[in-house]
């Protein structure tokens, strides 16, 4: 697994023998243009509106240093930087970038990360994580920023990178300890997607254990019904809400669509489906395949969170794993396809896992058109390798 | 020009006739290369919240992800798109002034309609935001979501749906211009606005752009092919008009023709009954359908749907109401005669017998005439029809000649007067046009704080105030006979520890009367033109007062400002809390301002403010601002959180138990008069929404089992 280590791109953190600290210390500095912080970190923002930006040194009796920043009368609606270059080659081959900012905020607060790619040409593109909340404890927040977002030629060719934070300027402090920067390296190119088609391509039948779990029109039991709480709606394909008065899922089936109505559930904590995988062995390269066809009755989309739920059985409670960012669902019953790797989500301790593929909906989900949602078990490391090109 | 536009649909993630405005109008700004173009859309496709590229050397895409943004939850979806796109232009530009973007400013900034996206960057320019003061903000009318709802016969008052036309309305009326892809759009929302009192802003009509056919022969019309089919090609929705299409086509079928109706695109659920429209139609008209006569094609690629089309009679566009549809402008350049309703723009430039054919879709005879003489075309008739239709996209849709024009109404707009008027869609009582008040000798701003027994959380209000940029404040505080101890003494040490003076600190003691009454004594007491409440366990941010001010300064009609709400406690944030515009109808029923802490001018709060000692301390500062509503008074609610609500154990707000209640009846029997001229907008909206413990967020769907 060498292709996964990471590597290091950047590690920074106050260093209180410097001599810029020190007077930091003694006599915090309000700054009225861009600064740079040690060295390696500048830090900008916009002065014209009156807004400044102090910057304190502290030095607890006990804890790490770390500098303060406080933005003074920048304005809720404004934003500050805190950046630092990256040596571009060191980009070449990664398939994520994994910013780790060692920080707090005793009041909350926002920002996100920002991967500037500049070319040979001086263009620049942009790849960023999700925006996330500092909070009052001192944690390693990460800022995930997937180099798929930024044209691979442009990686290749770059002359110069930047990694900004970008920051909410409401008045709050940033407990600033340090930042680190480290690169997860893309796997082999091909063969993982090649493995995924050559599964496909296999009448859609993915040679593992168990078959596939199927909700649609033709494997519903039963026309029409309401579900309260639990129930297993198709083979191995259950429904789940939180019961309490007047909660229901109207469950009815059509001649070619079924339609599950979540609507009299908003108030549930819950709204799920599940697909209960028969138990297998995990080989290390186990991923679940999923092919949503479902419309939704939203004018937006419908996120929706993806769960490995995990069985150890002998009354020990399961455990649910997110799985990447979930999916989505549109007002429209366009087929969708997912991977999501199971392996790292599976304990050693036990020999077959049996696991269900979650599906949450939100409380806003109301009516769901479902052509057809399948989840299977594939096993890559199963796969043939893919075919020579001919012709 | 340097442009900026914003939208929720954007090739190749998400289509749609906005998409292919946005297609045309990318591809039309790559061919000025002294011109630049970014574009902000939604991706829901990327794993970050931002991603930036270059398609074209002179354009830029900004494609975000709004489920990455972190406030769809607290904010609902589209109010949070909204926010997010208001936030990141505000980021780009930051980067710009800074010099950390190599980007030129924007000239103008384009937003379309739908879904209110732009409501919250014009709101923040409306509330004088320096960064967006020099550009002007266009938005185009391709129709707003709540009139594409309301034909689709959906319940309009439904939240967040009434909600997401407000902001539509909020963003037409809000923008420097407003461009109509036609005039039949722009008469509609004249009137829609006009129904509240409200008026169009400076609105033009430039018909949408479609690229000219590509030199050389044009594609074969085959005049002489026998003609065996009627279709349509869109999404299956009520509006669309599928079934009035139906219900003509029986006329002929049952005259005997057996000419099909093949209806190709996606599937949608329809509301009035419950299922989806497809479903609708196969069962209501199901003899046509079993006889092969109505037959739903499914989505398929356009080539295939073209190639098919060579053989139709017609391509019918029957929908109820369509501004400038691209599927006709298509048909019509790719030489396809068709058929289309009268109810819209394309009558603009197209004329009946000449280009298509136009009829009145809902009458049921005349929709079937039309049909009649479209299968009554000779070859060479129809071929003429399809060369004029040709010539006529190519003269009133070319993509640069629409940049020409627009970019010379933008221009226009640089000499345009500073905005003296507040946009709102239900404009206050001429009677409550307060000129702002001249400056002051004494302070300029007097925060009253009513005060009981709160010595735990005063120091953290009063620093608050310490740190405002307004700096001509005077704070009155008005202890409303406090017994706790600690309290008390607290108050004898304010001075010292926060550095007031006692002009600057001024603290009243009265008998213990309530807070409506402790606020209505700080009022009376104090001497600044213009006053703000604030409780003493909140806090306000260092911007706040001196943002209202300046709203409150610049619109006459504006009586009173506030902010969204940061609610917080030990631990900080909790959520932002998003407050509108203060007018009726929806505040009636819902409080959305921060009424517990709004910014007032002074004499607007003695004619009309007071608050009611009658109701036990419990919603007397949104009966505060209801009854400013019943005196014709409007307010501004700056979309920024400004002011911090504390989430505390024990409040009055979270032990109200029964009073909610029984203060909903007094305070609509107080306000009859108000409540009975919304009253048939409150039946409704209540009818569909439930009472207001159902809904406390304007962005998302209420919590009413159904």
């Amino acid at each position: 697994m060498s292709d996964t280590l990471p590597a290091w791109l950047a590690a920074i953190r106050p260093d209180p023998s410097d001599s810029a600290f020190p007077p930091l210390v003694a006599q915090p500095a309000l700054h009225r243009q861009g600064f740079s912080l040690g060295g390696a970190l500048r830090v900008t923002f916009d002065p014209s509106k009156g807004g400044a930006l102090r910057v304190a040194g502290i030095v607890p009796p006990l804890g790490a240093a770390h500098w303060r920043l406080t933005p003074v009368n920048l304005g809720a609606a404004d934003w500050y930087a805190v950046e630092t270059d990256l040596d571009p080659l060191a980009l070449r081959g990664l398939e994520s970038l994994i910013p780790c900012l060692d920080a707090a905020s005793p009041r909350k607060l926002s920002l996100f990360a920002l991967l500037r790619v500049i070319g040979p040409d001086g263009r620049s593109h942009d790849g960023s994580s999700t925006m996330v909340e500092l909070g009052p404890e001192r944690r390693g927040a990460v800022f995930p920023v997937s180099l798929s977002d930024i044209p691979a030629p442009l990686l290749h060719e770059a002359a110069s990178a930047r990694l900004i934070f970008f920051l909410e300027a409401r008045d709050v402090d940033l407990d600033l300890y340090g930042l680190s920067v480290t690169g997860i390296a893309a796997p082999p190119p091909v063969v993982a997607d090649a493995a995924l088609h050559s599964l496909r391509d296999r009448a859609g039948v993915p040679p593992v254990a168990g078959p596939a779990r199927i909700l649609s029109a033709a494997t519903r039991k039963g026309w029409a019904g309401k579900v309260t709480d639990h129930a297993e709606i198709a083979k191995g394909v259950f429904l789940n809400i939180e019961p309490g008065p007047g909660r229901k899922v109207a469950v009815s089936r059509g001649w070619s669509k079924l339609e599950i109505d979540f609507t009299a559930a908003a108030a549930s904590r819950w709204r799920s489906l599940e697909f209960r995988f028969a138990p297998f062995a995990d080989t290390g390269r186990m991923v679940a395949l999923l092919r949503v066809s479902a419309m939704t009755a939203q004018a937006g989309p419908l996120p929706v969170v993806v769960i490995l739920r995990h069985y150890p059985g002998q009354g020990v409670p399961f455990r649910d794993s997110v799985l990447g960012a979930g999916l989505m669902l549109y007002p429209d019953a366009a087929p969708r396809e997912s991977r999501f790797d199971l392996s790292p989500y599976l304990p050693d301790s036990t020999a077959l896992h049996e696991t269900g593929l979650m599906l949450f909906f939100p409380p806003d989900t109301g009516l769901l058109t479902v052509e057809g949602i399948e989840a299977s078990l594939a096993d890559l490391s199963a796969a043939p390798p893919p075919a020579a090109e001919t012709g | 020009m340097h442009a900026w536009y914003f939208t929720f649909e954007y090739p190749p993630d998400i289509g749609g006739g906005l998409a292919t405005y946005m297609r045309i109008v990318t591809a039309a700004y790559a061919a000025r290369p002294a011109s630049s173009l970014v574009v902000f859309c939604l991706s829901q496709a990327q794993s970050g919240l931002v991603r930036r590229s270059h398609p074209h050397p002179n354009v830029q895409i900004v494609s975000l992800n709004p489920h990455r943004f972190g406030s769809v939850e607290e904010l609902g979806f589209w109010v949070s798109t909204g926010r997010m796109f208001e936030r990141f232009a505000d980021l780009l530009l930051m980067q710009i002034e800074t010099g950390m973007l190599d980007l030129p400013r924007p000239d103008y900034m384009e937003f379309p309609d739908g879904f209110g996206i732009g409501a919250l960057a014009i709101q923040q320019k409306l509330c004088r935001n320096a960064r967006y003061a020099d550009v002007p903000v266009v938005v185009t009318a391709h129709t707003p979501t709540y009139l594409i709802d309301r034909f689709d016969q959906m319940p309009e008052p439904e939240l967040p749906r009434y909600w997401t036309g407000q902001m539509e309305l909020q963003a037409i009326a809000g923008a420097d211009l407003v461009i109509g892809c036609s005039q039949a759009i722009l008469d509609l929302l004249s009137r829609e606005l006009a129904s509240t009192g409200a008026r169009l802003p400076r609105a033009e009509v430039l018909h949408n752009p479609f690229p000219p056919a590509p030199a050389g022969p044009q594609p074969d019309p085959q005049p002489d092919l026998p003609r065996d089919h009627f279709y349509m090609a869109s999404r299956l929705t009520h509006w669309k008009g599928a079934e009035e299409a139906i219900r003509a086509l029986e006329l002929l079928w049952d005259d005997g023709c057996r000419i099909p109706f093949l209806i190709y695109g996606d599937d949608a659920p329809h509301h009035a009954s419950g299922t989806s429209f497809g479903g609708y139609l196969l069962r209501r008209y199901a003899r046509h359908a079993d006889a092969g006569l109505l037959r739903l094609m499914g989505k398929r690629p356009r080539d295939l749907i073209r190639r098919t089309a060579r053989s139709a009679v017609a391509q019918l566009h029957p929908s109820h109401f369509d501004n400038f549809p691209y599927s006709v402008v298509e048909s019509m350049a790719e030489g396809t005669l068709c058929i289309a309703g009268t109810n819209g723009g394309i009558r603009e430039i197209a004329q009946d017998g000449r280009d298509l054919f136009l009829v009145d879709v809902q009458d049921r005879h005349a929709f079937a005439g039309a049909l009649r003489r479209a299968l009554a075309l000779d070859g060479a008739s129809r071929a003429a029809m399809a060369a004029h239709a040709r010539a006529t996209i190519a003269a009133q849709c070319d993509p640069q000649t629409f940049l020409d024009r627009k970019e010379a109404l933008v221009a226009s707009l640089r000499n345009s007067p500073a905005r003296r008027s507040f946009p709102f869609l239900s404009p206050p009582d001429p009677s409550c046009i307060l000129p702002t008040p001249p400056p002051a000798t004494g302070p300029q701003l007097s925060v009253v704080i009513p005060y009981f027994n709160m010595g735990r959380f005063i120091d953290a209000t009063l620093a608050s105030l310490t740190r405002s940029t307004v700096a001509g404040m005077e704070i009155v505080l008005v202890d409303d006979g406090s017994t706790d101890p600690a309290s008390r003494d607290r108050l004898d040490r304010l001075h010292a520890d926060h550095g007031l003076d006692a002009d600057r600190l001024r603290i009243l003691s009265i008998p213990n009367g309530g807070v409506a009454n402790a606020r209505n004594t700080g009022v009376r007491a104090a001497t600044a033109p213009f006053v703000a409440l604030l409780d003493a366990d909140d806090v306000v941010a260092p911007r706040y007062y001196e943002k209202a001010l300046s709203v409150l300064q610049t619109y006459d009609e504006v009586s009173f400002c506030g902010a969204w709400i940061e609610d917080f406690d030990t631990r900080g944030r909790i959520r932002n809390w998003a407050t509108w515009n203060a007018e009726p109808p929806l505040h009636l029923v819902m409080n959305q301002t921060n009424c517990q802490s709004l910014v007032y001018k002074r004499e607007a709060y003695l004619r009309d403010g007071w608050h009611d000692p009658d109701l036990r301390m419990f919603l007397d500062d949104w009966d505060g601002m209801i009854s400013l509503l019943a005196g014709g008074h409007r307010g501004v609610m700056i979309p920024e959180p400004l002011f911090g609500y504390r989430i505390r154990a024990g409040s009055i707000f979270r032990s109200g138990g029964g009073l909610w209640d029984i203060n909903y009846g007094k305070i609509t029997r107080k306000h009859a008069a108000l409540y009975d001229r919304w009253g048939a907008f409150l039946a409704a909206f209540l009818n569909v929404n439930g009472p207001n413990r159902h809904y406390h967020i304007a962005g998302k769907p209420g919590t009413m089992p159904r």
